[in-house]
């Protein structure tokens, strides 16, 4: 049956996709959902089955008005329209859980929460957390694992073909690595390799609780959470603590292995799992990364000495180089309380872990910020521009990088590094607006601003359930556009724009 | 097979090593700081 | 006239001394203790809170975290004698014990890798936990059934029909 090339059969399609993508959230839902049924929580069984049972009537809905249409080749832009569309609609439909719990004091604060998980940021709304309900938990953790990966990721694993329109969704949610060739190859691999960390992540930590002093049953439970999220670099805890609660050195250094190596690129684990182990010195995005943190966590720790924070070496450790590299991983866990940076950390410490926060970790991973693959090419870029200047003209010098491959530094790499970073900082600069319009200060202002444009999680105490509703809906788009790096969803705005104002 | 499981369990160390050089290079920078 | 200094001297001094014992003991809340943590640090500390989460044991001691209002928790370092007082401890449907600590407030613990904390010299419960297990609304269950029925049914129309045009 030839399929008909017209307009609205192009918007059915990418229904289509999402619908797909929905239906996956579907089930994996079913997790809490039998979570909740094992725990024997009454009231979240019910909610459970319902918010499954209305997810999927959604994507259900889509994906039978949009079947005719599947076989269309996807654009690039219709690719993104479905990333950051099944994005939008995923987040107003997963917040149903939250939302029916009792939980979030709004709906707006239940969606919150949710692309808070999604976007493996961290910073949340959540109330009475210390006696929340296991499978409610469950799907917090959950939404931030397959956040991290990427629910267009998720859904692709399971189709069956590797076709051209499969590779326009991908890129779509700000993955361009092609582990593979074919991107439901790529998918599988991601999530081969994100299975594979779990099964060792997790007994780690289940080790790691019940030397801390949980017992057996709980630290396999906030085993597997607390995996999910440090892999995920989420910043997500099942306590109101967060990683304080454990009070454990042993339980905190686990989860800096684990959140460390979360922050890699899907692609460095590719190449190294599969042999390559010298990418790890010879990677532009390793190598950043190590120079980034170790300077800014220098300068960190002489404002903490400076100010006589914290009395001795294991606290210095334990408090300030924990947080720092928790903000430039853009994990988020935290083993000091939020408004502890407020009023302890000073003004070096806090300048120098908002750089951190916007530097992030690695680019194709479950991290956030700049990426480490653009301050390298930035710093390369700007070292060959003095170079030409420097050098007699004779000498024609191209300058190159190591990133699994070595590769020529090209214009399109650099022009596409400096437009990407400076779509980050104009979300930066917004976002601590916002904080400033709300009331707050200029140091928490751009500490929290930082925090969720970098998808981080980390806290000085600005996010709150009594944050006007501008702020928060900021906080939501800048997690939302920083996520999926900014041209996804500008696409979605301007295809939307395009179809119902230029008529 | 058994390549390929060597394999990736080496590589597996090898990121655990440089996780764990990162954060020794945390300790050491909190060292010097802290003295 | 130095004779009757020192007699109101002998007198006061009891009532000045129960006054600083009831400005130790009046409960301050964890909130209040955060936010001000650098003025309490070092200080002798009341507070009040529900036991949540486990019991963390460290050889003759104990970790013991509690929560005085909503999402705001304190870890208590006491005995492991006085831990062994509470039996229960907060989670979902349920209220865990109530305990009553009165201890040395720490910013920064030096003992402890930093960490904010209370080491507790005396321990007393004040009430003990209780089921709280909250209740379905009455909405939910049919909601919950109507729903899934649509989406059963919904379901098998999109399976069918993407079946019908399965050009993959």
């Amino acid at each position: 049956m030839a399929v008909k090339n017209k307009s609205y059969g192009r918007v059915l399609a990418v229904l289509y996709y999402i619908g797909i993508v929905l239906a996956v959230l579907a089930a994996a839902e079913c997790i809490p959902l039998a979570t909740s049924i094992l725990a024997g929580e009454t009231k979240f069984i019910w909610i459970f089955t319902a918010s499954v049972s209305l997810l999927l009537l959604a994507a259900a809905i889509l994906v039978l008005s949009g079947a005719r249409y599947r076989a269309l080749h996807l654009s690039s832009g219709e690719g993104m329209a479905v990333a950051s569309g099944a994005w939008l609609l995923g987040m107003l439909l997963c917040a149903l859980p939250y939302a029916f719990s009792g939980n979030y004091l709004s709906y707006l604060d239940s969606c919150f929460d949710v692309m808070s998980g999604l976007t493996t940021t961290g910073i949340g709304m959540v109330q009475d957390l210390d006696h929340l309900s296991v499978g409610l938990n469950m799907w917090r953790f959950l939404l931030t694992y397959i956040g991290g990966q990427g629910m267009v990721v998720l859904a692709l694993v399971f189709l069956t073909k590797n076709t051209d329109s499969a590779y326009k969704m991908y890129v779509g949610e700000a993955k361009d690595e092609r582990l593979m060739p074919g991107a439901v190859n790529t998918a599988r691999a991601i999530w081969r390799i994100s299975l594979l960390y779990l099964a060792v992540g997790w007994a780690v930590m289940a080790a790691a609780g019940v030397y801390a002093g949980l017992p057996l049953g709980t630290a396999v439970l906030h085993g597997v959470w607390i995996f999910m999220s440090g892999w995920s670099t989420g910043g997500f805890a099942p306590m109101s603590q967060n990683i304080l609660y454990y009070h454990s050195f042993v339980y905190e250094l686990a989860t800096l292995v684990f959140f460390t190596i979360g922050s890699f690129n899907f692609a460095l684990h590719y190449a190294v799992l599969r042999g390559d182990r010298r990418e790890l010195r010879r990677n532009i995005e390793t190598v950043s990364f190590t120079i980034t943190l170790s300077c800014l966590s220098l300068l960190a720790a002489f404002g903490l000495m400076k100010n006589g924070v914290y009395p001795n070496l294991a606290a210095l450790f334990r408090k300030g180089f924990y947080q720092m590299i928790s903000g430039h991983t853009t994990t988020g866990f935290m083993s000091v309380y939020a408004r502890q940076f407020y009023h302890e950390w000073g003004d070096v410490a806090l300048f120098a872990i908002t750089i951190a926060m916007l530097f992030g970790g690695s680019a194709c991973s479950t991290a956030g910020g700049f990426k480490g693959l653009r301050i390298g090419i930035i710093f390369k870029a700007i070292g060959a521009e003095i170079r030409k200047y420097t050098l007699p003209e004779s000498r024609v010098v191209q300058t190159r990088i190591h990133h699994v491959r070595d590769l020529p530094l090209t214009q399109e790499m650099v022009h596409s590094a400096f437009v990407i970073v400076t779509l980050y900082l104009i979300t930066f600069a917004v976002g601590t607006a916002a904080g400033l319009g709300a009331g707050y200060s200029l140091a928490e202002s751009a500490f929290e601003s930082a925090s969720a444009t970098g998808n981080v999680g980390l806290t000085i105490g600005v996010t709150s359930p009594a944050n006007p509703a501008f702020l928060k809906i900021t906080y939501i788009l800048i997690m939302w556009l920083a996520r999926l790096e900014f041209i996804s969803v500008l696409t979605l705005a301007a295809k939307f724009v395009r179809k119902v104002v230029k008529r | 097979m058994t390549r390929k499981i060597l394999s990736t369990a080496a590589g597996l160390t090898a990121e655990l090593v440089f996780a764990g050089a990162l954060i020794a290079a945390g300790y050491l920078i909190s060292f010097l700081t802290a003295g | 006239m130095k004779l009757r200094l020192s007699f109101l001297l002998v007198l006061l001094l009891p009532v000045l001394l129960t006054v600083n014992a009831q400005a130790a003991s009046a409960a301050v809340t964890s909130a209040e203790l955060i936010e001000k943590a650098a003025d309490y640090d070092g200080r002798t500390v009341t507070i009040e809170g529900e036991a949540v989460g486990s019991i963390l044991p460290r050889g003759e001691y104990a970790w013991v975290n509690i929560t005085d209002q909503n999402n705001s928790a304190i870890g208590i370092f006491m005995k492991a004698s006085d831990a062994a007082q509470i039996k229960m401890l907060g989670c979902y449907g349920l209220t865990g014990d109530r305990i009553r600590v009165t201890g040395t407030f720490y910013r920064a613990c030096a003992e402890h890798g930093g960490d904010l904390d209370i080491h507790a010299a005396r321990v007393t419960l004040v009430s003990a936990g209780h089921a709280s297990i909250p209740a379905t609304p009455a909405w939910l269950p049919p909601l919950a059934v109507v729903s899934a029925v649509l989406a059963a049914g919904f379901c098998t129309i999109a399976v069918l029909r993407v079946k019908r045009y399965n050009t993959f």
